[in-house]
């Protein structure tokens, strides 16, 4: 095990006010048990859980209440014993609606219930076979918690064909006031581990690079203490203080060196895989204790708060718990991010709740806000600069301005990564990541057609060869 | 040709074209009632709340997945003209926070109804008058909560057209919807309707 | 029943809600700062007559950019303080004692006709003043071409630039480089001092406001040219025809020139080679201007040329 700075330096990037101060010295502490949970069956990436559950039920700690949907999917399990108040539609951080379990968890278990279990059976990871392993993430409903939720267990399973060679953690926490993986990785150290060997063990024994940003001397430290005697080819990478340093693609060229291709090339076809440090001690947990995905660490931060926490609550606490734990606002506050400021979500309210991917929940004041305008380019190519997939962010947003997404896509727009590295360098105060969205939002949708109207095309060639065969057979 | 398309299916054409393209092909010409764009809103920005300020490129796909868009309500019109910019005819415009379209201008060709972000408008034959102008299937507490003129799914509407039998209205959720295959007719419903969500002029008519 | 309100409302707004805090504004207000230690050589040199074109160019600028705005019924933009510069940059791109009502003449054509006519800043082809300066070179050529000689000779109401000592193969009559240096020498406002100039360009590269890939390709294009045609000495060239001003403040203006370091570079090589050729063989003696205006023409081009390939692409 060694300690290395990160020989590769990526193209762009920007470096906006980390605020980290307002919260990196607070411990994590425990919420105790919000009397309503809203936990719904949209918390990944992919298909939403098919919901198990219906009004009226009482459900225990870890207990199934919805059901993986599909490949990219992920189970959801109760965060807490409680009975199902409703079960509706809610509109999550991003504001897309889906079904959620609204759960009163001051109901007592009904009379002769028996008492809340573990829910899995813990297993030996040292001599636990491969397959076990896999399936006790998938059980454990663990998704990527840094922020997109890609389902782990896919992420672990690589297609035939393809080997992983380098398992990544991802410690870089390049989001301005987000601190929940430095306190994971200052107070879980042991859990980050036993997490890094159980999932050695299912990826077949790749090297494992601990990608962190220079900015967190004591994170750094503490994985060098606990990873002191591991063997194996093991090695911290320590990465230059920049945005979007916490990159999927940036990271695995900051510590390989390689560069993932266009989408929809994924990391596993440069032989990597990336994995947030929550997710890892989440892993551990889950394999080590039988203990499921139902708590995330989520920073909770800004100038208007009382007071910053690290905060681990449940999945599915809404806002306003985590705020009220926090000391409520000491100022007015203009606008409250799920996330991040560079890429997380501005939310109307504070009925919304937390689920395996909120890792930080910020409250600004009006002098820490700003407004975008509408004026015209002027061309000076702070964007392109700043962009770290070198597109002309420019010329995409004045093409999506115009409605020409077609112009857009020759440009490369579906290559954007939405980190906000354009709009944040605008002096024009223009909505560009915004323009890259919509354009490729509508792509999407293109493609989406197409696909359909192909399959369509396939199914009535094929039925009218069958009717010929059947013709031919009379 | 295989010749399934039904004449008369070219909404843009009309009954006239209709009629002349049937001419040309020696066939029967199908009788298709003109059918026009209906926006399913009725909330205003007096009637229904916003909860957020937006701030952002104004197009209501982009602004629905910006935070669900600034509405509280979820199913209603953003009012930020997607359907505007993309109808052929200048038929639709935005007045208070709320998409209208002038039926003399519509010519049904369903541009709007793609890219309606919340999919609430629909095509409905001209001369149908009565219209429930509402596109939230929630309970009626929680659409009062958003908005003040939403559908409550009291079932009144259909009570006074004549009951269920009648079978001019049809139910999703909560939400009362207008049987276009055989559409009431009686004025007296609208008035009746206690959330105010029902209209007998839903088209605003510009000065064309 | 109307609903009840649901208290203040947070704004909503997609990401990032972060932002480096730079402004249009701000940008066009370094420019003016970096341009002010040549301002005051200027006035030094030219005295009063200086100071009456400066003041009547900026002054019908930022008048006609808000009699433009209004007749085109859209939002007031004197605040982005780039009519300004405009009128700035065009005053010291002008011979002082120039008859002020040619210096009206040309503020209005910069503002209304070469960049309200496009729809305002950002959509301009060509660089605002230097399209004025053009217009003007073409309808008033004896006035743009009679020059005040600096301050210390007071006597000497015009004289030749040194440029056009070049031309005429007088190469004994070019100041000395100190005097180049400092700029006392005939010529327009702004474009005497190289030391001012080198000044206000440091404090840009200082704040970001350009980068060195366009005035360094413009400058060692044309020391190259003067090395292998041995015209004039390399410096002459450079410190002399206003080659500094439009490598550093002319050239580098955002809108007018490329997005990627490659097309910037190109950019800059092209515009040092047109200026050359344009001293070298046309009929003016001086070829800046029109150096930058062609190869503003040619932006789009290059841009097309020098997309960026993006990270992990092909």
């Amino acid at each position: 095990m060694k300690t290395v700075n990160s020989p590769f330096k990526f193209k762009g990037g920007v470096h906006p006010d980390y605020n980290k101060e307002l919260a990196r010295a607070e411990q994590i502490e425990r919420l105790p048990l919000p009397g309503e949970l809203v936990i719904s069956m949209s918390q990944h990436l992919g298909a939403p859980a098919k919901c198990l559950v219906k009004p009226g039920d009482f459900v225990r700690r870890g207990q199934l209440i919805g059901e993986k949907n599909g490949f990219i999917s992920v189970c959801v399990r109760a965060s807490a014993d409680g009975k199902v108040k409703a079960v509706e539609k809610r509109p999550g951080p991003a504001g897309g609606l889906a079904d959620a379990v609204i759960l009163d968890t001051t109901v007592p278990p009904p009379e002769g219930a028996e008492p809340a279990a573990v829910a899995l059976p813990p297993l030996d990871w040292k001599t636990a076979a491969r397959e076990e392993l896999l399936r006790r993430v998938e059980e454990a409903g663990i998704c990527g918690m840094g922020g997109a939720g890609f389902p782990s267990a896919v992420k672990l399973n690589p297609p035939p064909g393809k080997r992983c060679e380098y398992l990544i953690l991802n410690g870089a926490e390049c989001e301005p006031y987000l601190t929940a993986d430095f306190r994971v990785m200052l107070e879980r150290a042991d859990r980050i581990r036993v997490g890094v060997e159980i999932m050695r063990r299912i990826l077949g024994g790749p090297a494992v690079r601990i990608a962190i940003e220079a900015n967190k001397p004591e994170a750094i430290a503490a994985m060098e203490r606990a990873f002191a005697d591991i063997d194996g080819n093991v090695e911290i990478v320590v990465l230059p203080v920049l945005y979007p340093q916490g990159s999927e693609k940036h990271q695995i060229y900051a510590t390989v060196g390689r560069t993932v291709p266009e989408p929809p090339a994924l990391p596993i076809d440069v032989g990597c895989v990336v994995e947030n440090v929550g997710t890892v001690a989440a892993i551990a947990d889950a394999v080590e204790k039988g203990e499921p995905l139902l708590e995330r660490v989520t920073t909770v931060s800004g100038d208007a708060v009382a007071n910053p926490k690290n905060i681990l609550a449940p999945c599915g606490t809404k806002y306003a718990d985590l705020l009220a734990f926090c000391g409520g606002l000491k100022e007015p506050a203009a606008k409250v991010i799920s996330g991040g400021t560079m890429m997380g979500f501005a939310v109307p309210n504070l009925d919304i709740a937390t689920t395996k991917t909120t890792s930080g929940l910020l409250f600004l004041t009006r002098r820490r806000v700003f407004q975008y305008a509408s004026g015209a380019c002027i061309n000076c190519g702070r964007c392109v600069r700043a962009c770290p997939m070198n597109l002309n962010a420019a010329e995409i947003s004045k093409a999506v301005e115009a409605n020409d997404v077609a112009a857009a896509e020759a440009l490369h727009v579906m290559t954007c990564i939405e980190c906000g590295a354009c709009s944040f360098s605008c002096p024009s105060y223009r909505t560009i990541t915004q323009f890259c969205r919509k354009a490729k939002a509508s792509i999407r949708a293109r493609q989406a057609a197409e696909r359909a109207a192909a399959a369509k095309a396939k199914a009535a060639e094929e039925e009218k060869k069958a009717a010929e065969a059947r013709k031919e057979a009379k | 040709m295989a010749g399934t398309a039904p004449n008369g299916a070219c909404a843009a054409g009309g009954a006239a074209c209709a009629a002349e393209i049937a001419k040309i092909l020696g066939v029967a010409a199908t009788a298709t009632e003109k059918r026009v764009a209906l926006v399913k809103c009725c909330g205003t920005r007096s009637e229904a709340i916003r909860v957020g300020d937006y701030n952002g490129i104004c197009d209501c796909g982009i602004a629905a997945a910006t935070a669900g868009g600034d509405k509280g309500c979820k199913y209603g019109c953003l009012g930020y003209g997607a359907c505007a910019n993309v109808c052929p005819q200048n038929a639709i415009s935005i007045h208070d926070g709320l998409a209208k379209v002038d039926k003399r201008l519509c010519i049904g060709c369903g541009k709007c109804v793609k890219v309606c972000p919340k999919g609430l408008i629909e095509l409905v034959p001209a001369s149908a008058t009565i219209h429930v102008l509402c596109n939230n299937p929630v309970r009626g507490p929680e659409v009062r909560k958003v908005c003040g003129v939403g559908c409550l799914g009291c079932h009144l509407c259909e009570k006074n057209s004549g009951g269920k039998e009648a079978g001019h209205f049809t139910f999703d959720g909560f939400l009362a919807k207008v049987n276009y295959a055989n559409p009431p007719t009686d004025g007296q419903i609208v008035a009746k309707c206690p959330a105010k969500c029902m209209s007998e002029d839903a088209h605003f008519e510009s000065g064309h | 029943m109307k609903p009840k309100e649901l208290g203040d409302h947070y704004i909503l707004s997609s990401s990032p809600h972060a932002h480096a805090r730079i402004s249009v504004s701000r940008i066009m207000l370094d420019v003016i700062l970096a341009l002010l230690p040549t301002t005051a050589m200027g006035i030094w040199y030219f005295g009063l007559p200086a100071v009456w074109t400066i003041l009547v160019c900026v002054s019908t600028c930022v008048v006609t950019e808000a009699l433009c705005r209004l007749a085109m019924k859209r939002e007031s933009s004197i605040g982005d303080l780039s009519a300004v510069l405009t009128g700035l940059l065009l005053a010291l791109n002008l011979p002082a004692g120039l008859p002020l009502w040619m210096a009206v003449v040309g503020s209005v054509f910069a503002i209304a006709v070469a960049k309200q006519v496009f729809g305002g800043l950002g959509m301009n082809p060509f660089n605002p003043a230097l399209a004025a300066r053009a217009f003007m070179l073409i309808s008033f050529t004896g006035p743009m071409t009679t020059w005040l000689a600096p301050r210390p000779n007071v006597d000497a109401v015009t004289c030749a630039t040194p440029l056009a000592a070049v031309k005429a193969g007088a190469l004994a009559d070019v100041p000395s480089t100190w005097n180049l240096l400092i700029g006392n020498m005939p010529g327009c406002i702004g474009e005497v001092s190289a030391l001012a100039l080198a000044l206000g360009a440091a404090y840009l590269l200082w704040r970001k406001v350009i980068t060195w890939h366009i005035p360094a390709a413009f400058l060692a294009t044309v020391a190259v040219y003067a090395l292998v045609t041995g015209r004039a000495p390399a410096h002459v060239e450079i410190l002399t025809g206003g080659v500094m001003i439009g490598a550093f403040f002319m050239a580098t203006d955002y809108v007018t020139s490329p997005t990627t370091a490659k097309g910037k570079l190109i950019f800059g090589a092209g515009c040092g080679l047109l200026c050359m050729l344009i001293r070298h063989f046309g009929s003016y003696p001086e070829g800046c201007s029109f150096a930058i205006l062609i190869m503003n023409a040619v932006t789009p081009l290059i841009n097309r040329w020098t997309q960026p390939k993006p990270f992990g692409g092909k």
